[in-house]
């Protein structure tokens, strides 16, 4: 998904589940901020790296694509853009090699889902905005994987739009990087074919253009790892399931639910807005923006602003006491919620996102580090 | 409205179109290695045909300037033929694939350049340019794997589109 999606959707989803103007603004900059939050930012603004939340096209193409590379860029695609639906799936046919990847595949209402959810209860509102950030993408981004992946990731020729009325066009993907997509002439890029089963362009969605970030889209693929059988991915349909399940969601974070329960949307709280929301869907347009704004001012009778990335950027800088900044919050919670997927990931088994260590056993290990450390040294004083 | 098409024989047809294409492309890649080893042969100045008949024309007392433009054609034969063998066998994989109508001619052709790869797999001579002749025994046996493909795609494919003729 988008700025239009991820910052004005997430403002109205906050605002219809009771949250003030201030704090659904907060909630919307965190959500969409994790589309912001690169290695390049974090330098910038002496931030930790370890709380990337995404990575820049310049940032992909440098990076190694070596073991330890491959479980970087899986750790953080994996747990922001791409969740995995179930780490534990079944297939008849596949490789263990296979299988780990098979197992990585973004999809809603995941086990993992519901972790994001639980995690993000009692914290702070930027908690709260990465939260929905990662819900709102299993929706958009289902069928693919947040790794390198030929075998999962890959689609061939056998990509169709199909109309409002029905019918059927073929779409063929130009290989231009700069040329933004031509929605109205049905002029489309995407990742050009590499066949190295881990290289960059086979990352997510990639293969298939921005067709799953444009809410108006409906279309039917061969994903690679469905074995030549078609699915339908209908966007209008997905992005308003998206947005009632972020309201029940925020609605259970703020605690006028008691448990949450994965497949609930809130519809009934939506019900009077879904005819100017599915108006915003229909509009064949790369994004909505403009439309979201409108109906978020009207929605609160206040002034939504633009995204701004250096916000919050003065304050994290100068701060004596950074945790507690905007900025602070949001990487601390990031950290967090990072640490918990890979943890998940690494528990089912699957090496690709790296090794894991629990908060119950990291004292362990960081006193084994130094245990090590010493030993090092001592050796070097007995030498 | 149910978009999707994903009935057993879609599948299949769908499945064998794409081993098609890719077995397809690979005849053509190997036509291409064929002419680049008669080639890569001549210029490493191994005692090739071209030589032979040279020296056998020249015996029978012909003039340079009838020798080479004949040499010439011989060498575009040689290194052509297999090549567009090979291209016509590909294209009409792949034309078949994309659901083009075919006679069955390329698929007579492709057992036929089966047959011919199979047999010089045992007669690759490993004695002399070693890593040349490993390199073509490898080719040579799978070349031989895509035109069971290519045969095998397409028999199964004209099957299964054949069935669902009858279903409709």
């Amino acid at each position: 998904m988008q700025i239009d999606f991820h910052y004005f959707a997430t403002y109205a989803a906050a605002y219809l589940a009771g949250y003030k103007h201030e704090e659904a603004l907060d909630i919307a900059y965190s959500a969409f901020f994790v589309d912001q939050c690169t290695n390049t930012f974090l330098l910038k603004v002496k931030g930790p790296k370890i709380a990337a939340t995404t990575q820049l096209q310049m940032e992909l193409m440098d990076a190694d694509t070596d073991i330890i590379g491959l479980q970087n860029i899986t750790r953080i695609w994996s747990s922001f853009h791409f969740l995995p639906k179930d780490l534990y799936a079944k297939k008849e046919k596949g490789t263990k090699r296979y299988m780990k990847k098979y197992r990585l595949i973004c999809g809603p209402n995941g086990e993992l889902v519901k972790d994001t959810i639980e995690l993000a209860k009692g914290s702070t509102l930027q908690a709260i905005g990465i939260a929905m950030h990662v819900l709102a993408d299993t929706w958009a981004h289902m069928y693919f994987a947040g790794t390198p992946s030929l075998a999962i990731n890959t689609v061939n020729d056998h990509f169709y739009e199909i109309m409002p009325d029905g019918t059927e066009e073929k779409i063929v993907f130009k290989h231009n990087p700069i040329a933004p997509d031509d929605v109205i002439n049905k002029k489309y890029s995407a990742s050009i074919y590499q066949s190295n089963e881990n290289s960059i362009m086979n990352l997510g969605h990639g293969q298939a253009g921005h067709l799953p970030d444009f809410s108006y889209c409906v279309y039917k693929y061969l994903p690679a790892w469905n074995d030549y059988r078609e699915v339908v991915k209908d966007n209008p349909s997905d992005y308003w399931k998206a947005f009632c399940q972020m309201v029940y969601a925020l609605k259970y974070i703020r605690g006028d639910i008691d448990t949450f329960e994965l497949d609930t949307y809130a519809y009934e709280d939506v019900r009077d807005y879904k005819e100017e929301i599915d108006a915003i869907f229909a509009v064949r347009r790369a994004l909505d923006s403009e439309g979201w704004k409108e109906f978020d001012e009207k929605l609160s009778g206040k002034e939504v602003p633009e995204f701004d990335i250096g916000k919050y950027q003065e304050e994290y800088m100068n701060s004596d006491d950074k945790d507690n900044t905007f900025l602070g919050k949001f990487f601390a919670h990031a950290i967090k919620h990072k640490s918990m997927v890979t943890n998940r990931i690494y528990e089912s088994g699957s090496m690709l996102a790296g090794y894991s260590v629990t908060p119950d056993r990291s004292k362990l290990a960081s006193l084994m580090v130094k245990n090590v450390i010493k030993g090092g040294n001592d050796n070097d004083k007995n030498a | 409205m149910d978009y999707l098409v994903n009935d057993d024989n879609s599948v299949l047809q769908r499945k064998y179109s794409n081993r098609l294409k890719m077995a397809g492309r690979a005849i053509i890649i190997f036509g291409l290695w064929s002419s680049l080893q008669v080639l890569i042969l001549y210029f490493l100045n191994q005692e090739s045909l071209l030589t032979f008949i040279y020296e056998a024309l020249k015996e029978e007392g012909l003039d340079n300037s009838f020798i080479y433009p004949m040499l010439i054609v011989l060498a575009i034969v040689l290194v052509g033929v297999p090549f567009l063998i090979n291209l016509y066998m590909g294209l009409s994989a792949m034309g078949e694939a994309k659901g083009k109508k075919k006679t069955p001619v390329y698929l007579v052709i492709c057992v036929l350049s089966f047959i011919v790869s199979f047999v010089s797999i045992f007669m690759s001579d490993l004695s002399d340019y070693l890593e040349l002749a490993i390199a073509s025994l490898i080719v040579n046996v799978t070349f031989c794997i895509a035109c069971i493909d290519v045969v095998y795609s397409a028999i199964r494919l004209r099957r299964c589109k054949k069935q669902a003729k009858k279903e409709v």
